[in-house]
């Protein structure tokens, strides 16, 4: 489906200027940042993060360890910047598959006969209205821990909304003027489709999908509390933070620097998910 | 209006100077206007000329700020009025009758208790609803939710709203435009009794029949300033501004085609001419029913190679279902539409593609018709693409296409959403062109522009006509339309054709009653 419209400038990609801009850039450098730092953790951060040092056990932050160390002397800084590539990774793993997935069932529900569409639309609703973190919890126990299951069970949680959006979306489009103007030109359906309906069924579902992404990292990192996900020398954000809960008394940084970066992440996201959603 | 009057010192209304900026923008630059109690002033111009503004800024109702060397209201200065001093005024001493009545009305309310709000407002009397309803002619509708309403109806609930509190002045925006013509005069017909009763009336309108009937003063306004100022009947026969000129050139009514004196053949040999001509599109009893309302009930209809058909009818009355039958956009319930006598209307989709590119569309709404994506050249091309045109001979084609409907070639490089609405229209009926179609089925091609590019675009159509032999079904409420460029009319009401023939003949010589009574409200 790539360069099928010849002349057509895509107004998605670049954003023009607008009120609001200067937030949404600072989260977008610091998402950026972020993820260099899942992508390419030993620029940031050296060491390893599961280099243990007996002698250096619950130092608070200072010059030598920014982020302080954790009981074992591991340095928190060092498993925050390693840790990026799990969180983020799942939160965007599962967004994406949670798009895809949702996209295309809203889509064909969207397109199918009205009593497929019922049954869909019916299970849809359902699933909706239940917490998605409910959803998640439910399908881990199904699954059975494992970072594999979290970033499954993150995703499926959340096909709902984005089905519903892409059906009901899909269901308008299919019915508009220029669906049916390309109709009276003789256009196949399957053209109609990819030309006319999906090109513009994209653009709400990206932005549903940059607004989710907050809320799939948040409920990766809350499956990773819970013991759930990524096994636990791992650096994981919800491990690092369940690591930390019982030192708060005492060494709070072990818990709070791992909770700042979920926190700092989510924000951008949502800020930069509500800018680009803002539009026109 | 009855103790307020005596109070009167001066003019109901008197203005000098008023201005608005927006953003730097001027866009009224020094309007004086005068009005007397029992006087109508039509404020006439195209659209973005200022009317509207005009309008709401005589309410205080204008975004920005307003300047004036005069405001006032029978006397009292409104010049300096804060929010809480123009609302004791609004509605009690001037009133507005908004331009879209449905979206002005508030759908959780019934009716009687929006008229009674200018006078709970300005702790009135209640009594009096019942009263100024029955005065609208809409008696025993005060517990009606507007969507029960008409659109008529609307406009005169939102006309006695406005009388509640008994202004001295009534500022009416456009208040016919969405209408139909019967329904139009009869708007008319009240805001004349409303006048004789001594209310002053301010007028907007881009609709110089409108005009013609109740105003006793004209004002021409153009780009933010009155340009001519005049009484109604000099100025419409004489009028001396550009702009005024041009407002009524584009107003005065075409002769109708087939009746001047060349071609002053009696109705019947008319006929007998055309008849000779091959049919390309043709209804059988074409029926389509939507649950239990029957939109199309068995209509019988013929369009020749090169002759315009128009489809006239009032909203509602089936003519846009019709249209869609003859086109195969809707499966008729009985009947049958053939092209070129061959069967359409009954095959499915997957065998008339094909043979789509003979018979092309030309929507309410242009805008709506395009994918917002897209800028004309690839609306172009994509169509061109369809019609089986190669892609090396696009650009080409592209282009001349643009050049038969007179649309810049370099607009063609815009989104639809940045070109006017004379403009969109123009680059629907180029892509209507591109598989150089026999018939063109366009449903109220001008209904949403002004009256000037109205012109234009009938005279492309009819062009388009002549040059190329094209049939046209243009769907349409409006008599001009059909009169401007029409060879023959089928004139339709709740679901039927009641009449159909020669313009020259239907319009001179209508035979059924409703025909009549059309005719009737646009004269």
């Amino acid at each position: 489906m790539s360069a099928v419209v010849p002349g057509a400038r895509r107004a998605l990609v670049l954003p023009r200027w607008r009120p609001g801009a200067v937030p949404a850039l600072i989260a977008a450098v610091v998402l950026a940042l972020l993820l260099l730092a899942a992508l390419w953790p030993s620029l940031i951060a050296p060491g390893s993060p599961t280099a243990t040092d007996a002698r250096a056990g619950t130092l608070p932050p200072g010059a030598e360890h920014w982020f302080g160390t954790d009981r074992s002397g591991r340095d928190v800084f060092t498993r925050v910047v390693h840790g990026a590539g799990a969180s983020l990774g799942l939160g965007l793993g599962a967004t994406g598959l949670a798009l895809v997935a949702g996209g295309l069932l809203g889509t064909l529900a969207g397109l199918a006969p009205r009593r497929v569409d019922g049954v869909l639309a019916r299970a849809v609703d359902v699933l909706m209205a239940l917490p998605e973190f409910l959803v998640a919890l439910l399908l881990i126990a199904i699954l059975g821990p494992g970072t594999g299951s979290v970033l499954v069970a993150v995703a499926l949680a959340a096909v709902p909304a984005y089905a519903r959006v892409a059906r009901v979306r899909t269901q308008q489009l299919a019915r508009s003027a220029f669906v049916e103007s390309a109709l009276v030109l003789g256009q196949r359906p399957w053209k109609r489709m990819l030309r006319h309906v999906l090109p513009n069924l994209l653009g709400p579902l990206l932005t549903m999908a940059a607004l989710g992404l907050g809320t799939a990292i948040v409920s990766a990192a809350g499956l990773g509390f819970l013991g759930l996900g990524a096994t636990p020398p791992a650096p994981e954000w919800g491990v690092l933070l369940s690591e930390g809960r019982n030192l708060l008394g005492t060494a709070w940084w072990v818990a709070v620097f791992p909770g700042a970066a979920i926190t700092v992440s989510v924000v951008c996201a949502s800020v930069l998910g509500r800018w680009l959603g803002g539009r026109r | 209006m009855s103790a307020a009057e005596t109070e009167v010192a001066g003019p109901a209304l008197h203005v000098r100077g008023l201005r608005l900026a927006i953003d730097g923008v001027e866009l009224l630059r020094g309007v004086d206007l005068d009005l007397a109690a029992g006087e109508c002033l039509a404020i006439v111009g195209a659209s973005g000329s200022g009317k509207t503004l005009t309008a709401r800024a005589l309410l205080g109702l204008a975004p920005g700020r307003v300047r004036a060397s005069a405001l006032q209201f029978g006397g009292t200065d409104a010049r300096r009025l804060g929010e809480r001093a123009w609302r004791r005024l609004r509605g009690r001493r001037i009133a507005l009758v908004n331009q879209d009545a449905l979206s002005a009305l508030d759908p959780l309310r019934r009716i009687g208790s929006e008229v009674a709000e200018p006078l709970r407002i300005h702790r009135l009397a209640l009594d009096g609803v019942h009263a100024l309803l029955a005065r609208v002619q809409l008696p025993g509708r005060s517990r009606s939710y507007p969507h029960e309403l008409s659109g008529g109806q609307r406009q005169r609930a939102l006309i006695a709203s406005a009388l509640a509190a008994g202004p001295d002045v009534l500022v009416a925006d456009e208040p016919t435009t969405a209408l139909d013509a019967t329904v139009q005069a009869r708007i008319l017909e009240l805001l004349a009794e409303l006048k004789a009763g001594g209310t002053a009336i301010v007028l907007v309108s881009h609709d110089l029949g409108a005009v013609a009937r109740i105003a006793d003063r004209v004002a021409v306004m153009h780009e933010g300033e009155l340009v001519e100022q005049g009484p109604t009947a000099a100025l419409l026969a004489a009028p001396v501004h550009p702009a005024a000129v041009a407002l009524v050139e584009a107003a005065r009514p075409s002769p109708v085609r087939g009746s001047s004196a060349s071609e002053a053949a009696s109705a019947e040999t008319q006929r007998d001419s055309s008849s000779s001509r091959p049919i390309v599109l043709e209804g059988r009893g074409l029926v389509k029913h939507f649950g239990a309302t029957t939109a199309v009930a068995g209509a019988d209809l013929v369009l020749r190679r090169g002759e315009v058909l128009g489809l006239l009818g009032e909203s509602g009355s089936g003519k846009t279902t019709l249209a869609r039958l003859l086109l195969g956009l809707e499966r008729a319930d009985a009947g049958d539409a053939l092209l070129h006598g061959e069967p359409w209307s009954a095959l499915p989709e997957r065998s008339r593609r094909e043979r789509r590119g003979r018979i092309q569309l030309i929507g309410q709404d242009p805008l709506a018709s395009f994918d917002p994506r897209w800028t004309g050249r690839a609306i172009l091309g994509e169509a061109l693409a369809e019609a089986g045109v190669a892609r090396g001979g696009r650009a080409d084609r592209i282009r001349s296409l643009a050049v038969d409907v007179s649309l810049d070639p370099a607009l063609l490089e815009r989104w639809p959403r940045e070109l006017s609405g004379g403009q969109r229209q123009r680059l629907a009926i180029a892509r209507a062109l591109a598989s150089e179609p026999d018939v063109l089925v366009a449903d109220e091609p001008v209904s949403a522009l002004d009256a000037a590019v109205r012109g234009t675009i009938l005279d492309l159509l009819d062009r388009l006509r002549r040059e190329r032999g094209l049939a046209v079904l243009v769907v349409t409420h409006d008599l001009e339309v059909v009169r401007r460029i029409g060879d023959t009319v089928a004139v339709m009401r709740a679901g039927e054709l009641v009449e159909q023939g020669p313009v020259a003949r239907v319009l001179l010589e209508p035979e059924h009653p409703f025909t009549r009574e059309l005719l009737a409200a646009a004269t």
